[in-house]
């Protein structure tokens, strides 16, 4: 098994540069197949002055597109969907993964992302279907796909 | 099994200024990582806006680390995608069987003459490694990693 064919990557924040880094939102519902797992990365460039300050870097989740969205709680286990502060002078070129169990989250996931000034971000989750995508298409290769 | 905990990010390209008429800044992909051989490697090439096409987006590999890349070439000839002007906010991806190729990889990755250019960011995700990897840090979050259950 070749396992990054099995899976669906969405794009929810095209690379860019600004204070405003929230993602679009990421349904876990694509092409009428639920994911149960899904992987959400944001890869961070160079971060502005200032950096992302403590509760500036979730995770929420809602059950109706567009609106409604709540922070994730903190678990049973002591896990939760905030990260700590994200500082200018040592964190640039860093990646941060957000590994979530969607069968306990609502049906929506969104990042929340505010930078006390200018930095430099991307972000994009990984979706595990209940069915394999077979195509460059349902696999979320928008571009094209070439295999070697 | 939860695959993505048995991958490996690896950034090739961070997300950084927009860049025009110019090649993009890449690290070399070492399919061995910790001492530990990945037996695929999906290289991401992720674009934002652009005004442009990129003019050259290939693979390139090599067994010794920083020098002699050479063009990854597969049944239907040198490993390359064609991003274009309108393909702003698409992935474009390289799913490479590494059984088959050199230990180094390295992505050229070259943006056309536009009005202001395009922003790229690049990435590779290793996957099929004998021994899975354990840690955040092993699994290439080295920002941080929450696990959200």
């Amino acid at each position: 098994m070749i396992s990054t064919t099995d899976q669906r990557i969405v794009r929810i924040l095209s690379p860019q540069s600004g204070t405003a880094l929230s993602s679009s939102e990421l349904d876990t519902v694509q092409s009428g197949i639920k994911a149960d797992y899904a992987a959400i990365y944001y890869i961070l460039g160079a971060v502005g002055a200032g950096g992302i300050t403590a509760g500036n870097f979730k995770l929420q989740h809602s059950d109706v597109s567009g609106s409604g969205f709540v922070d994730i709680p903190v678990s049973g286990n002591g896990t939760g969907g905030t990260f700590g502060v994200v500082t200018s002078s040592t964190d640039d070129n860093k990646i941060y993964a957000i590994n979530v169990d969607t069968r306990k989250t609502r049906r929506y996931l969104r990042v929340t992302c505010t930078a006390a000034a200018a930095t430099l971000a991307c972000g994009f989750a990984i979706l595990e279907m209940k069915e394999a995508p077979f195509t460059a298409v349902t696999r979320g290769v928008t571009g094209a796909e070439l295999l070697i | 099994m939860i695959n993505f905990l048995d991958q490996r990010i690896v950034g090739i390209t961070p997300p950084a200024a927009i860049v025009n008429n110019a090649s993009f800044t890449t690290a070399e992909v070492d399919s061995v990582q910790n001492g530990i051989k990945y037996d695929w490697a999906s290289v991401y090439v992720y674009l934002g806006a652009t005004d442009v096409a990129i003019t050259s987006c290939k693979i390139q590999e090599s067994n010794t680390s920083g020098s002699g890349f050479v063009d990854v070439v597969g049944k239907r000839g040198v490993a390359s995608l064609s991003p274009t002007a309108t393909d702003d906010n698409r992935f474009f991806v390289f799913h490479i069987d590494m059984r088959r190729r050199q230990r180094y990889l390295d992505l050229v990755l070259t943006v056309g003459n536009g009005a202001t250019g395009g922003f790229v960011t690049a990435f590779a995700i290793l996957s099929r490694s004998k021994e899975v990897p354990s840690t955040a840090l092993l699994r290439g979050a080295n920002g941080g990693e929450m696990l959200v259950t």
